[in-house]
């Protein structure tokens, strides 16, 4: 079958006439590119071309207006509206509504309607009979039922509805004479201009010979300039037309034509014989698969095997109701095709430049003073394009900051090493933020380190940037307003895909198939929502309001689709159709109703299959690191001190006794957990507060008294020495500046308060129990090697004993604990058991109080290990010891030895071969484990 | 199969029989010939397929190369996918880079850099066919949904690997993780019982039918108030519900809360047991004493036929079975039909880029930047684009102010651009084609058989006079005479006698007449060429 296009252009050729003077009037660019190609196919000569142009060209040649850009427009409507309903709103927060009403204008004038009528506040009914009388009784009947609704509520918005509504139509006057006085207009503006004034240019020379081909639901407008030319010109109108949709009342698609067909100017435009291919023989597959990948992937092995089976990319299109998957499009068939051309272009929002951006945009909204917040800054650290003049520099800053935790970071310290560094690093406020921008996204496109593709973002930028400087000056009222403008207009920009045009594999949305046929083609995402699209843009002008002025409507826009749907397929001798078979949450988006009605109505044959790939499980086998000699060699290096690690900590045992791979991960391999800055006051954080506190408040007092020794008289005054602790412990976590006081605001706050709590909790318990000797501190270094009956013979604990104090023969293990954790455990052997609950608290001071007995070699008096926790500082009933099968140790010494013994064996199978490294079976363990994706639990 | 649905209360529980329809089937102890397929849009994870696991870490690797985890999951799953030979455990130690990239491929390595710059969708797609994974069959129903996450994620949320990496975090155990499947498939449906409101199936198998009738874990919290002296000012405040509340002053709370749970408990019974047309089998734990309360559904099942003489007749005390009716086995015409289906071989995944490209404009513009540097702008460079749409000396300012219209030129460099210009028109060849005693057409489009279009920058005639010019922002080349002699040679063909040609560059205003004569041997041995390669 030959293309739509393909006949006229022949037609045109085969008259031998010169071409130059005839005008040929499109829907759309892409129609133009294929006829000229066509045109070219036809003739024998080199020729003029006759002018191609699109419906919008054409009408604007008859206007001297000038149509601006978007941002323009809706910038001198937030003038006009400004003045007009005093308007408080700042111009970026009325942007999405300025859009909004300068497209139902923009439909207003296109749809020539009265705008005067339109925006009458009609809650009065009485005026619609008098003054209306060009409605129709149903038009009238849908206006009486929007404002009857209306007059009938008194609610707020609805008050304010109508006082926006009064407004409208002087704003819409005061708009249109603001822009004809500069010589501007938008487009509806324009076409309605031009509508109305054509008799005027009657027997000018004009445009010569035009034709209109391949329309559908024209606007009022269109349709009047269009009857004009035919009328006093005697244009041929073409109209791409089968008698399928033609014919049959109930289609939708073919709806505009058939009241073009009825009407007086246009009726004798129609061909006598109305074209009949859409039911001819044509093989039509259907698919179905879950989400829209589904459908990419299988689009490309479908593509793949047609192609092997002869068809031509050339004659083959792809189209995509959907824009969403353009991208898993071209990586799904670009494997199977020279070449290929897209219609779309690249989202400049899905670009390295564009994060970018944000990110700057949020490191300047979080700085504070001269310091830059920790989160953009590591993110900027890391973008592409920071580390791409000097990759060390800026990886060197970045460790800096995370070693010295630094929440807020001087700008100082970020704003040297390269030229976009200084660029980007210092402050700037919404009045200069845009040569700040502009400076950077210049020197991003001088780097020589960049390619192509990332000049090509900074192009597309800095015109955002300079068009917006040109509109909007550099008045913004916050950064957060300019950015929210800025992320409106980078929306929905794209940098168009160059390629050959009419070569290869064509992707194109919907819209772009207006008048283009395929032997091939192939439509994705065939379900409600994208075909026909739900995409409605949102008006003031409610749907009754609408309806009764013939404005368009969503079933207008079904109608469009229909035909859209329909059309692209009438030709093709290959039809594949995709659709996603899965509703959303909603339920919404089932199959298309399109297709649907081809499926049941047209008669035509159809394969319809369902992608479905069986699920093939995975034995998740289990990871077992055997001791080989390897392995064997890392873990006698446990036993080796060095300045950092000195012998096998509790907590080390413990994480064994939990899990031996986690062991392994964690103390043999030394998988550790990767850095952040850490800004929330966790519980961990928290503990180290409190234990900072606590071992200072100590050691200077001993210093103090030259004297170990702790008097009821000490603790006068811990109060205050507690705040100044505190605030040097807080600076030297965070790094702050030493001469200056802390801010303590939000959650440091309410961490202070909790360790001061806590401390003081501790004070008054030492107070009470003093006078006492403090044994130590914080003590580090201890290490007791415990003998092995197997290799390698020993095995050397260490450790940190929070505390040891004297009172009497009574010698106390201390261990602050800020968590949760209890005293009470069962027995000493239940402090080895594996997979069951552990009381890992009693286990480590079970090990402290060996370690320190072994050391000092006690024999005799008492020792106590204990905790000071939650659960003992705050009760009153509760008193210091852990607690063995309900009975308080008041003694630790005769427990010692069986202690020891289990440690032994643990230990004996931490060194032996037997035991391999493997996963607990407890997947509870698992739930807070670093290494958790390692064995997929 | 399809008939059959299997109606669970969580999708914890969903996720159990899954993994145990999954296993049995692979096991020895499927029957031959048996389908035993499932599908599920809540229960089957994602997580549990190596090839995501692998494109996660290799997110968080390239998010941050130094974290020591993603290192070691990235190497350890990209041996375990590729099965490399090498023991497993290996690959776990990450601290040497050498041996660390030793284990992926060599385009990972090389594109590190390149790849962090792709949108996350991009990226993901990339690292597919980087890592090889596109030729894994069994893991091609992950990659899908992985990917589809990525595309919604990416089309919803800002493009960035922490972002998403986050929100993964976040959610990889609900159902937004969760495997989706066709419903249009022979298999077996398991869904929860809540997802089932409103629809029918043949057969209903309900397997665990022992929830708890009251709240039995995550206790929601109440709001609260009391008029007792303590709570008297204290306004609403939340209480974590429990059975200790009901000797409480909030009790009334408690007994309507506790009230509405076994509502809705039992509603949600009535709704799974009313779902079957056929068949419904339940399966529940006997109770361990004969006479407990009834707080779980199973117990209450339980009493209810113990405690009714007519429903005990069909209890099977032995086997603890009660049954109604007899299970037939469906005649053809009434199993439902399903479609046909087709099997996704390869997940196809190529790079796009090398095929097509984003039009270039930038690089020209930033090469000119990088000559002279920011502040100081070359006008040169947009006067090839004010003579692309001028056409008389009094159409200077429209065209002008167009190119500002556009976003290229900023009002304060204007008058910089028409001083350029009017430099130019000192020029009086130039400026005598702006006069308008010549017929002007700028950008004009013929049509040469076979070849396509030539677009004619800008064209002069009167009568068989024809006058062609190119402007060019480069520097002089070769390339420009012959393509300004090609369009002479076309307007020859077209009937004009008198035809000249010139180059403008319009960086410095040079102008080049171009002479047919001189170069005409070469068109003829380009004509040649073309003559000997058709033939």
């Amino acid at each position: 079958m030959t293309p739509f296009l393909y006949n006229i252009a022949n037609e045109l050729i085969a008259r031998k006439k010169p071409l130059q003077h005839v005008t040929l009037v499109f829907p759309n660019r892409r129609a133009t590119l294929y006829f000229r190609k066509y045109l070219t196919d036809c003739i024998q000569n080199p020729v003029f071309s006759p002018k191609l142009l699109t419906i919008e060209e054409f009408i604007s040649g008859f206007s001297t207006w000038r149509v601006p850009d978007r941002l323009e427009l809706v910038h001198r409507l937030y003038t006009v509206y400004g003045n007009e309903v005093n308007l408080e709103e700042a111009f970026d927060r009325f942007y999405y509504w300025g859009e909004m009403l300068l497209r139902d204008f923009d439909e207003i004038d296109k749809y020539l309607v009265n705008a005067g009528h339109l925006f009458k506040d009609l809650s009065n009914l009485k005026e619609l009979d008098t003054q209306f009388d060009y409605l129709t009784p149903d038009h009238k009947e849908y206006l009486m039922n929007f404002w009857g609704s209306i007059r009938a509520g008194t609610s707020e918005n609805k008050q304010k509805f109508v006082e926006v509504w009064r407004s409208l139509g002087t704003v819409y006057t005061k708009f249109r004479s603001e822009l004809s006085g500069a010589g501007l207009a938008y487009e509806g503006m324009l076409h309605r201009h031009v509508a109305d004034n054509l008799s005027l240019r009657d027997d000018e020379s004009g445009p010569g010979e035009v034709s209109f081909i391949g329309f559908n639901a024209l606007t009022k407008a269109e349709e009047k300039i269009i009857a004009w030319f035919v009328e006093k010109k005697a244009s041929n109108v073409y109209w791409d037309v089968d008698e399928y949709y033609l014919n049959t009342e109930w289609q939708e698609a073919g709806e505009f034509f058939r009241k073009y067909m009825n009407d007086p100017v246009f009726r004798k435009t129609f061909p006598s014989d109305i074209p009949a291919n859409l039911r001819k023989e044509k093989t039509v597959q259907v698919f179905g698969a879950a989400q829209p990948v589904g459908q990419v992937k299988l689009l490309g092995q479908v593509l793949e095997e047609a192609l092997s089976k002869g068809v031509k990319p050339d004659e083959t299109v792809v189209v995509l109701p959907d824009e969403k998957v353009l991208l898993p499009v071209l990586h799904s068939v670009s494997g199977f095709v020279d070449s290929l051309n897209v219609t779309m272009g690249f989202p400049l929002s899905s670009t390295p430049l564009f994060n970018l951006i944000e990110l700057i945009m949020d490191l300047q909204i979080g700085r504070r003073g001269d310091y830059f917040n920790h989160r953009p800054v590591i993110a900027l650290l890391g973008h592409p394009y920071s580390t791409a003049p000097d990759p060390n520099a800026a990886h060197a800053k970045r460790k800096e900051i995370l070693e010295k935790n630094w929440v807020y970071i001087p700008k100082n310290f970020l704003a040297s090493s390269t030229d976009l560094h200084r660029l980007m690093f210092v402050d700037t406020d919404e009045k200069s933020i845009i040569p700040y921008l502009r400076a950077i996204i210049l020197c991003i496109g001088s780097m020589a380190e960049i390619g192509k593709m990332d000049k090509e973002y900074a192009y597309y930028f800095l015109k955002v940037i300079n068009r917006m400087e040109e509109v909007l000056g550099h008045d913004y009222s916050s950064l957060q307003s300019f950015l929210k403008l800025f992320r409106q207009l980078v929306r929905f920009q794209k940098i168009p895909f160059s390629g050959e045009p009419l070569r290869g594999l064509q992707v194109m949305g919907m819209l772009e198939t207006r008048n283009l046929d395929f032997k091939n083609v192939f439509i994705l995402s065939l379900n409600e929502g994208s075909l026909p699209s739900y995409e409605t843009k949102g008006s003031y002008i409610p749907y009754s309001v609408r309806k009764a002025y013939a404005l368009p409507t969503v079933e207008h826009q079904d109608a469009m689709y229909a035909y859209l749907f329909y059309r692209s397929v009438q030709r093709a001798q290959n039809v594949f159709l995709f659709y996603n078979t899965e509703t959303d949450v909603l339920g919404q988006g089932e199959m298309s109703r399109f297709l649907r009605q081809l499926i049941y109505e047209s008669g035509l044959k159809l394969e319809h299959r369902i992608l479905n790939n069986t699920i093939h499980p995975h034995q998740i086998e289990p990871i077992i690191i055997p001791k080989d000699s390897k392995v064997l060699e890392a873990l006698n290096k446990l036993n080796e001190g060095s300045a950092r690690f000195r012998g096998i900590s509790p907590s080390a045992l413990s994480v064994y006794l939990d899990c031996r791979l986690q062991f392994y991960l964690k103390h043999i391999l030394k998988i550790r957990e990767a850095n952040e800055v850490e800004e929330d006051l966790d519980a961990r954080v928290f503990g180290n507060l409190l234990h900072e506190v606590m071992e200072k408040f100590y050691v200077q007092l001993v210093d103090r008294k030259k004297s170990k020794l702790v008097e009821v008289t000490d603790f006068d005054h811990a109060d205050d020495q507690l705040s100044k602790l505190l605030d040097d412990a807080v600076k030297q976590l965070y790094h702050l500046d030493p001469g200056k006081p802390v801010d303590y605001d939000g959650q440091r706050l309410i961490v202070r308060e909790i360790v001061k709590r806590f401390a003081n909790q501790i004070f008054e318990a030492d107070r009470k129990r003093a006078p006492f000797v403090i044994e130590g501190t914080e003590l580090e270094g201890l290490v007791y090697t415990l003998q092995l009956n197997t290799e390698p013979g020993k095995a050397v604990l260490g450790g940190k004993i929070d505390r040891v104090d004297r009172k009497g023969d009574e010698i106390r293990i201390i261990d602050y604990k800020t968590g949760m954790d209890k005293s009470e455990f069962e027995s000493i052997e239940s402090l080895f058991v594996r997979e069951k609950k552990r009381n890992k608290a009693a286990f480590q001071t079970m090990v402290y109080a060996l370690m320190y007995v072994r050391n000092t070699g006690i024999g005799k008096g008492r020792v106590v290990p204990g905790l000071l926790s939650r659960s003992n500082l705050f009760d009153d009933a509760s008193s210091f010891g852990l607690i063995m099968n309900k009975q308080i140790i008041t003694n630790a010494l005769p427990l010692l030895p069986e202690f020891e013994m289990h440690l032994k064996s643990l230990l004996e199978e931490l060194f032996g071969t037997d035991q391999p490294f493997d996963q607990t079976t407890d997947t509870n363990t698992c739930r807070l484990c670093p290494y958790n994706r390692i064995c997929y639990r | 199969m399809k008939d059959i649905a299997i109606l669970v209360r969580k999708n914890s529980e969903g996720q159990r029989i899954v993994a145990h329809i999954l296993a049995y089937r692979n096991s020895e102890r499927a029957k031959p010939g048996i389908n035993y397929d499932v599908i599920s849009n809540e229960s089957l994870r994602i997580d549990s397929a190596a090839s995501v696991n692998l494109l996660l870490a290799a997110l968080r690797y390239l998010h941050n190369p130094a974290d020591a985890i993603a290192r070691a999951q990235l190497a350890f799953e990209a041996n375990r996918i590729h099965k490399s030979g090498r023991p497993l455990a290996e690959a776990l130690e990450v601290s040497n880079q050498a041996l660390f990239e030793s284990y992926l491929p060599d385009d990972f390595t090389r594109q590190k850099t390149t790849l962090r710059k792709l949108p996350l969708l991009e990226l993901t797609e990339t690292l597919i066919q980087v890592f090889g994974l596109h030729k894994i069959e069994g893991e091609l129903v992950f990659l899908q949904a992985f990917q589809d996450i990525v595309l919604s994620f990416s089309s919803r949320e800002r493009n960035d690997i922490l972002e998403f990496l986050t929100w993964w975090d976040e959610n990889r155990h609900t159902e937004k993780a969760s495997l989706k499947s066709p419903g249009d498939v022979d298999a077996a449906q398991i869904l929860t019982i809540h997802k089932a409101k409103g629809l029918q199936f043949k057969v209903v198998l309900i397997p665990f039918c022992s929830w708890e009738l009251d709240h039995a874990n995550n206790m929601p919290a109440l709001w609260v108030k009391s008029d007792e002296d303590v709570y008297k000012d204290a306004g609403y405040v939340p209480v974590r519900y429990s059975s200790k509340l009901a000797d409480t002053c909030f009790s009334e709370y408690y007994k309507e809360e506790f009230a509405r749970c076994y509502l809705d408990n039992l509603n949600l019974l009535y709704v799974a047991f009313t779902r079957a047309e056929n068949g419904l089998l339940v399966t529940a734990p006997a109770p361990k004493k004969a006479n407990s309360q009834a707080k779980s559904v199973s117990r209450l099942l339980h009493k209810a036929i113990q405690a009714n003489p007519e429903l005990m007749k069909s209890w099977d005390k032995v086997n603890q079975v009660w049954m109604n009716g007899e299970l037939h086995t469906p005649e053809p015409d009434q199993v439902s039909n399903s479609l046909a289906t087709v099997v996704l071989r390869a997940y196809p995944v190529s790079n796009w880029r090398d095929k097509l490209v984003v039009r270039h404009a930038g690089t020209f513009f930033f090469e000119k930047e990088k000559e002279s540097p920011f502040q100081k702008i070359e006008y040169g460079i947009y006067l090839h684009a004010v003579l692309s749409v001028l056409r008389y000396h009094d159409e200077v300012d429209s065209g002008l102010e167009s190119l500002v219209n556009s976003g290229l030129i900023i009002q304060r460099e204007l008058d910089q651009v028409k001083t350029e210009l009017s430099k130019l028109f000192e020029n009086p060849i130039v400026s005598s084609w702006f006069d308008r005693s010549w017929t002007v057409q700028t950008e004009v489009s013929l049509l040469v058989p076979g070849e396509g279009e030539s677009r004619v920058d800008r064209l002069m005639m009167q009568g068989k006079k024809a006058v062609v010019v190119d402007f060019k922002t480069g520097v002089p080349a070769k390339e420009d005479q012959r393509q300004v002699l090609n369009y002479m040679d076309i307007l020859r063909k077209m009937n004009f006698t008198d035809v000249e040609g010139y180059l403008l560059y319009t960086r410095k205003g040079e102008v080049m007449e171009v002479k047919s004569g001189k170069t005409k041997s070469k068109r003829k041995t380009d004509d040649s060429q073309l003559d000997l390669g058709l033939s």
